[in-house]
């Protein structure tokens, strides 16, 4: 977290912790005025000094692209080696002296420049090789730096690449990519060691592209491709939720944080369900393959277990309690009905849209329960969509395109005002700094 | 461990990994058989890396029907893995068969594992479907000095361009040598 960021975080914490008591005014007072103070900002010396270190790195950089060729292959490889080892000389240094940003720009470089290390040693030698190889070397390494220098800026850079490898093998070359996981497990145990934030919510936004790559994917054992791949989306979707009701009983706060990404992710694909074009997909064969009820038995047991170890985490009022179970039931049913039945017309996408707005009340209790303004908003974000979303599908089709127009218009016009008042309303009733 | 134990840990992975690269390289360079291939290169400019030659070999586009077909399997799909029987001849290798798995190829015969980058499908004056494959092997670049590209693309007096492969047990290949009129141009060293 930046300077700014964690000011702003304990100057809203504090306040909730002097109200609890366990502060006293003063005391706050004395807290943020000293975090104040310490807080780095950038001068002018500092800020050209930053700037030449940034022109010499440049014009030695050229200075070698220009002189490439002339240069043979022993030295070469010894610049290369140099370049690397000075990164990290670099950045050993700036830790010895307490300049933080400053190593963590050398950790930066460090990574930057083993990829340019890979495509040199590529071009020296000739490799031609499977391209998002290269890609995965590459983020391995950027996975390597950021556990071992503790470092979240390489961990993100790391986590782009591999969202590169994956998107190309799995995109592109309509690869599964099973080495994946694995590469995630190690990053997610980095995460969730060191608390990074941004990092969860990376490995969360990685995991959600890696099971959407599985759509991209001709699977031998699925012969009907359209149906075969609503039914596996359903049961992604169930264990995604899961996993979500999983990460929200870490005691770690940047898992919950990574959960959250997860959580969208569900949202998201439980949104593409309620399109009755969407649903219909699932055909008319009734389906009784051992493989999809194997699927169904595996996902459905890790969506059990994350919501059991939640509603036990949970503090809840017996009415909350039983909308969550309900929720979470027609959730359940609903997945199992779209992979083990099949079924025809718009009642299907009907129970979605249910579900869907059932989730969306859950969400917006949550954001009044623990005073999330920005819930609120995402909540009132998200129906806005399904209100475009439905307005299309039910209006388009039923009326002249003149009377769509009208129609639609009056309507939206009265639905967006009536939820701007629910949002205010709902807001009003969440405590700010001003007004306790 | 201590910080600077940290680094020249991290260090000394990363140049294992590179350096990893390069043995793989020197295992195909070193103990595999060496054919030549003659080739067509075109285009050698790459705009990050500098001047390479685009190589295109014979080997590389592979006839499934027709008279010109090839032995073996038939039916591909694009980014598939393929094993290619190839046969050694003094002007050139050429291809007997393509195959899905390697142990399809018959003892003797040198094995070459490529990647199915599309499939061009044509009619036949008789109204049949002629497929050919495009098979990309690992061998279709090749870095020059800047300014040198153009020599290799466009040869100057019927000068002709072929490539000396090595192809390893894996079925592997790597560039032994570029060969103008049968002469060395560019020679592959570790150093």
């Amino acid at each position: 977290m930046n300077d700014k960021a964690f000011g702003k975080r304990l100057a809203e914490e504090s306040k909730r912790w002097q109200q609890a008591g366990w502060l006293s005014t003063e005391g706050r007072q004395a807290i943020l005025a000293d975090v104040a103070t310490r807080q780095s900002r950038l001068g002018w010396p500092g800020g050209l000094a930053q700037m030449g270190a940034l022109l010499l790195g440049i014009g030695v950089l050229s200075w070698f692209a220009a002189n490439w060729d002339a240069i043979s292959k022993p030295g070469k490889l010894l610049v290369i080696f140099l370049a690397l080892s000075s990164s990290h000389a670099a950045y050993g240094v700036s830790m010895t002296r307490g300049l933080q940003k400053l190593a963590q720009g050398m950790v930066v470089l460090s990574v930057l420049l083993f990829g340019a290390a890979i495509m040199l040693i590529g071009q020296l030698y000739h490799i031609d090789a499977h391209f998002p190889d290269g890609i995965a070397l590459w983020a391995a390494g950027g996975l390597l730096t950021a556990a071992l220098l503790q470092s979240q800026p390489a961990m993100l850079i790391s986590l782009g690449l591999a969202a590169l490898w994956t998107g190309y093998e799995q995109f592109e070359y309509a690869q599964m990519n099973w080495l994946l996981p694995g590469y995630l497990l190690l990053a997610t145990l980095a995460v969730q060691r060191h608390g990074w934030a941004l990092a969860a919510r990376g490995c969360a936004a990685l995991l959600l592209l890696w099971l959407t790559g599985w759509h991209a994917q001709a699977w031998p054992l699925l012969d009907d491709a359209l149906q075969a791949h609503l039914r596996l989306f359903a049961l992604q979707l169930l264990a995604l939720a899961g996993t979500w009701a999983m990460t929200q009983t870490s005691r770690q706060p940047c898992m919950r944080t990574g959960g959250g990404t997860l959580l969208a992710g569900v949202l998201g694909g439980t949104f593409a369900l309620t399109f009755p074009d969407f649903v219909s997909a699932s055909g008319e064969q009734a389906v009784l393959d051992p493989l999809w009820f194997a699927g169904l038995l595996a996902s459905g047991s890790l969506y059990a277990l994350g919501m059991l170890a939640l509603a036990r985490r949970q503090t809840l009022s017996p009415l909350q309690r039983r909308s969550g179970l309900i929720l979470a039931t027609s959730f359940a049913v609903l997945v199992t009905c779209t992979v083990m039945f099949s079924y025809s017309g718009s009642w299907p996408a009907l129970l979605w849209n249910a579900v869907f707005l059932g989730m969306m009340g859950w969400m917006a209790d949550v954001g009044i329960r623990e005073g999330d303004r920005a819930i609120i908003n995402q909540v009132f974000g998200a129906l806005l969509c399904w209100l475009l979303a439905r307005y299309v599908d039910a209006f388009w089709t039923l009326m002249d395109r003149s009377l769509f127009f009208m129609g639609g218009g009056v309507l939206l016009l009265a639905a967006g005002g009536w939820m701007e008042r629910r949002r205010r309303s709902l807001l009003a009733r969440i405590p700010t700094e001003e007004q306790p | 461990m201590s910080l600077w134990q940290k680094l020249t840990l991290l260090c000394v992975l990363q140049l294992l990994a590179l350096a990893a690269m390069v043995a793989d390289k020197q295992w195909t360079l070193q103990t595999g058989t060496a054919v030549i291939l003659p080739t067509l290169p075109v285009d050698p400019r790459s705009l990050f890396m500098g001047d390479y030659a685009r190589l295109n070999y014979a080997i590389n586009r592979l006839a499934l029907d027709g008279e010109q077909a090839l032995g073996g399997d038939k039916g591909f799909q694009p980014h598939d893995r393929v094993w290619v029987a190839i046969q050694p001849q003094p002007d050139g290798a050429k291809a007997l068969s393509v195959h899905h798995q390697r142990s399809a190829i018959p003892a003797g015969q040198l094995a070459l594992a490529g990647e199915v980058q599309h499939i061009d499908t044509r009619q036949a004056h008789n109204g049949a479907t002629l497929r050919t494959l495009q098979v990309r092997y690992g061998i279709e670049q090749y870095f020059v000095p800047e300014g040198t590209g153009r020599q290799i693309e466009q040869p100057q007096g019927g000068e002709k361009v072929s490539v000396r492969v090595a192809i390893d047990q894996r079925g592997k290949a790597g560039i032994l040598a570029l060969l103008l009129d049968g002469r060395e141009r560019y020679r592959e060293t570790l150093f």
